[in-house]
């Protein structure tokens, strides 16, 4: 770790230059606006239109109604109900220390009085849609107005994240939190001692705590960036951005804590949780497999993109620190969540969505290089290819054979690789 | 003049090599598969061999007949007697080594794995030098797929030498154009491969793309000689075929009954769809970190990198035939792709060594180490501990507990 005075307001001497907040064109910014539009409306209106509610969806609905009913001052007696129905019960039930998406539900639940699963459902959406501009920003951070532009093209179309848009589901709302942590950890390496950039980071990073038990990931794959930075070389590390980022994480269990009534109380929820887990026949059934089940998972849903992913992940070297960042982030969090025991999910991977995507993108663009008078037409059949190509896969997947499940059985299954 | 630092090198090498060869053929022969049973398709081998060894290869056509009247009445398919190459050497060394047709069939198939080491290590040295051919020998002896060849009487392992051997061949005329025994050797190569499965088609389609990519990505120089000899090798095959099909209408009835009755086929319907990127899927479960590898070095590759787009072409041109084949899916037929995939793996593996820059060649010895040992594992998961002998998706998956 790098604490040293001399270093503040140095970012350059790592090598890197993020793209300026003013420096993007007219143009790129009314392709940007154009794409969103495309974006948040296949998100709102897109096929399938909801219907139901699945095994997760009702349990969230159950604690935004049980909220509804007994106020947030009572949420430790719903936590204290949840590990005494766990003990006795042989199935896993999502906890409801998901707080923050359930809370969120809620909140719009009173705000627009719609049904519980609606509200959930509209929660999803609306950051399914949030992500597209953070992408867009994030990717811009990195990699200037070009990278904005194809990243976020590529997200726009991203099967994953239209369907986590049109369930009640928890994942695309965590991919949000996720990503914004880590834009927001790129921006403190990239400025170190800002006080706003740390508050923000320090929130964010709460904030994804509060919202799923992933967080563990994604905090494990931060803690990894921080300690290979002294090789790396994203940016400067001090003491400040590993305060806030234990500091962040310290004040999610707080807040969880005082929800469930205890640290005890909120440690317990989640060994409950694990202990559950571990004997769910469900869980056993579809969440088993080897180190690269996630890879092949990808490869059923998006080949193209991590094909191309998979390439740009071989040429990063130590110069594209944007690449390696993104990588690194991959890796740490593919580590441990591929050694969790009967926890595999491609839904899981929706926080990957953007950093594969971009260094998909930047694939692309080398490859079309090659092409050099036409390069820009060739990005941009590749690119109208792919983006026909996601689309498609997103309409056999998840329109065609109704799938709401990512396991691997239903996928090969939609896919008629398994009959 | 070798100088002395090379030339004590040179007893170290032959050693390696020996051990590595060692390995390979004691990977092979040794009969490791926990199947034990005899397979569909074996069983039809068997009946080919018996039938020949009893009537001779003058009734051949009989062997034919006989196969049509009984595809005719079947509502699916089974493989025909038109693979006559592996029948044939099966048969040959049933009569000289008087084993039973089974235990040919068997010890041919494993025989031809280990000629597939010999070729790949041959076609790698000729491709990069001696120590690029050791790293890809290493990689080739523990590829899971070349090891369950040799360990059943199934014509993939067989057929996948000749391919390769033919691709070895194409490259050798492209560098020396004109060259007589090179060409007759390919002539020769291609009318051996049409003479040993259907899948020749997919091979010899690649090739040609090859040779006319040449035009723009330069791998030699392609002669109207070359050119001939690519013609009259597989017509020399197909020739063959014919006088053993006992006639033109014979012979189309043969693949006739076995194209169309695959469509009918229920274990074909149920086992060998999927989209296109199904074999991408199969590859990456059988030995995840070759394919990421493979898949690495094909990003990498530059205009001039002509090996690499060789192997690239070949690949890519045969998969986008393969992949296009209606409930025709089945991992056993990327059985070719091994030597090229590893080649490229290996290529990747040597540039990610290069980072270490004075410890790189011990990182690349670690490296392939690591990698092979990952292949024998899978190896052990799939076929000795889950017992595979087809090489369907769903088995494969089912091994590797994604799906229970």
């Amino acid at each position: 770790m790098t604490d040293n005075p001399s270093n503040a307001g140095a970012a350059t001497s790592t090598g890197y230059q993020p793209a300026p907040w003013c420096g993007i064109s007219r143009n790129a910014l009314l392709i940007l606006l154009v794409v969103f539009i495309a974006g948040a409306s296949l998100r709102l209106f897109g096929l399938p239109h909801y219907k139901r509610g699945g095994y997760d969806e009702v349990l969230y609905s159950t604690y935004v109604t049980t909220l509804d009913a007994y106020g947030l001052l009572n949420y430790p007696a719903m936590v204290r109900v949840y590990i005494e129905d766990q003990k006795t019960s042989p199935t896993t039930k999502l906890p409801p220390t998901r707080f923050l998406y359930i809370f969120m539900a809620y909140g719009w639940d009173r705000l627009f009085h719609d049904s519980e699963l609606e509200s959930l459902h509209a929660i999803s959406c609306l950051f399914s849609i949030l992500v597209l501009p953070l992408a867009a920003v994030f990717a811009y951070r990195l990699g200037g107005e070009r990278m904005a532009v194809g990243t976020l093209v590529l997200v726009t179309v991203s099967p994953m994240q239209i369907y986590v848009s049109r369930h009640a589901l928890i994942d695309g709302f965590f991919a949000f939190w996720a990503l914004l942590s880590l834009w927001l950890l790129w921006e403190n390496l990239q400025k170190p001692r800002s006080a706003a950039w740390l508050a923000c980071y320090t929130a964010s990073l709460a904030l994804m705590v509060i919202t799923k038990e992933n967080a563990f990931f994604v905090f494990i794959a931060i803690a990894g960036i921080l300690a290979v930075n002294r090789w790396t070389k994203f940016g400067i590390v001090n003491l400040p951005l590993t305060l806030c980022t234990l500091g962040g994480g310290a004040l999610g269990v707080a807040i969880l804590s005082i929800l469930s009534g205890g640290l005890d109380t909120c440690i317990e929820t989640y060994l409950v949780l694990m202990k559950n887990a571990s004997h769910f026949p469900y869980a056993i059934k579809t969440g088993d497999g080897p180190w690269y089940r996630y890879l092949y998972d990808m490869m059923l849903m998006g080949p193209i993109v991590l094909m191309l992913a998979i390439g740009a992940a071989f040429r990063v070297t130590r110069e594209k620190k944007d690449h390696l960042f993104l990588l690194a982030f991959i890796a740490f969090s593919y580590l441990v969540m591929c050694n969790v025991k009967y926890g595999m999910n491609l839904r899981y991977t929706s926080m990957w969505d953007m950093p594969m995507r971009y260094l998909a993108f930047w694939q692309l663009c080398a490859i079309c290089d090659s092409f050099k008078t036409r390069r820009t037409l060739a990005l941009i059949l590749c690119m109208a290819v792919l983006c026909g190509w996601e689309l498609r896969q997103y309409y056999i997947v998840f329109v065609e054979n109704n799938l709401y499940e990512l396991i691997t059985a239903a996928l090969t299954h939609a896919l008629k690789i398994v009959k | 003049m070798t100088s002395p630092q090379t030339a004590a090198r040179q007893p170290f090498y032959g050693m390696l090599l020996v051990l590595v060869l060692a390995l390979g053929i004691v990977l092979r022969v040794y009969p490791s598969s926990s199947f034990k049973g005899v397979g569909f398709d074996e069983k039809f081998y068997e009946h080919y061999v018996t039938r020949l060894n009893k009537v001779g290869l003058m009734q051949y056509p009989a062997i034919v007949t006989e196969y049509i009247e009984n595809q005719s009445q079947l509502t699916y398919s089974v493989l025909p007697p038109m693979r006559f190459l592996y029948i044939f050497t099966s048969h040959l060394w049933s009569v000289t080594m008087r084993t039973d047709p089974m235990t040919s069939l068997h010890r041919v198939a494993c025989a031809f794995t280990i000629l597939m080491l010999l070729v790949s290590y041959v076609f790698a040295l000729r491709l990069g030098g001696k120590w690029i051919a050791l790293g890809v020998l290493a990689l080739m002896c523990c590829a899971p797929t070349q090891i369950h060849m040799s360990q059943h009487a199934l014509v993939d392992g067989f057929f996948a030498f000749w391919a390769l051997l033919c691709l070895w061949l194409l490259w050798e005329n492209l560098q020396h154009p004109d060259r007589p025994a090179w060409l007759v050797a390919y002539g020769l190569g291609l009318a051996c491969m049409v003479m040993t499965k259907e899948n020749a088609f997919f091979a010899y389609v690649a090739m040609s793309a090859i040779v006319i990519a040449n035009r723009w990505l330069a791998f030699g120089k392609v002669t109207p000689r070359l050119l001939v000899a690519m013609f009259i090798g597989p017509l020399l095959g197909v020739l063959a075929l014919l006088a053993l099909a006992g006639g033109p209408h014979q012979l189309i009835e043969t693949y006739h009954q076995s194209v169309s009755k695959n469509y009918t086929l229920e274990y074909a319907i149920k086992t060998g769809d999927g989209p296109w990127h199904r074999y991408l899927g199969d590859l990456l479960l059988m030995s995840p970190v070759v394919f990421l590898l493979a898949v690495g070095e094909l990003f990498h590759l530059r205009r001039d990198n002509r090996i690499g787009w060789y192997f690239t072409l070949f690949i890519s041109v045969s998969y986008l035939i393969m992949c296009n084949i209606k409930y025709g899916m089945n991992m056993r037929y990327t059985n070719m792709w091994d030597m090229p995939m590893r080649y490229m793996a290996f290529c990747r593996l040597a540039a990610l060594s290069s980072y270490f820059e004075r410890r790189k060649n011990a990182v690349l010895v670690i490296l392939v180490a690591v990698v092979c040992l990952v292949d024998l594992r899978q190896y052990w998961v799939f076929f000795v501990q889950h017992n595979l002998y087809e090489l369907v998706s769903a088995y494969l998956l089912n091994a590797v507990d994604i799906l229970k």
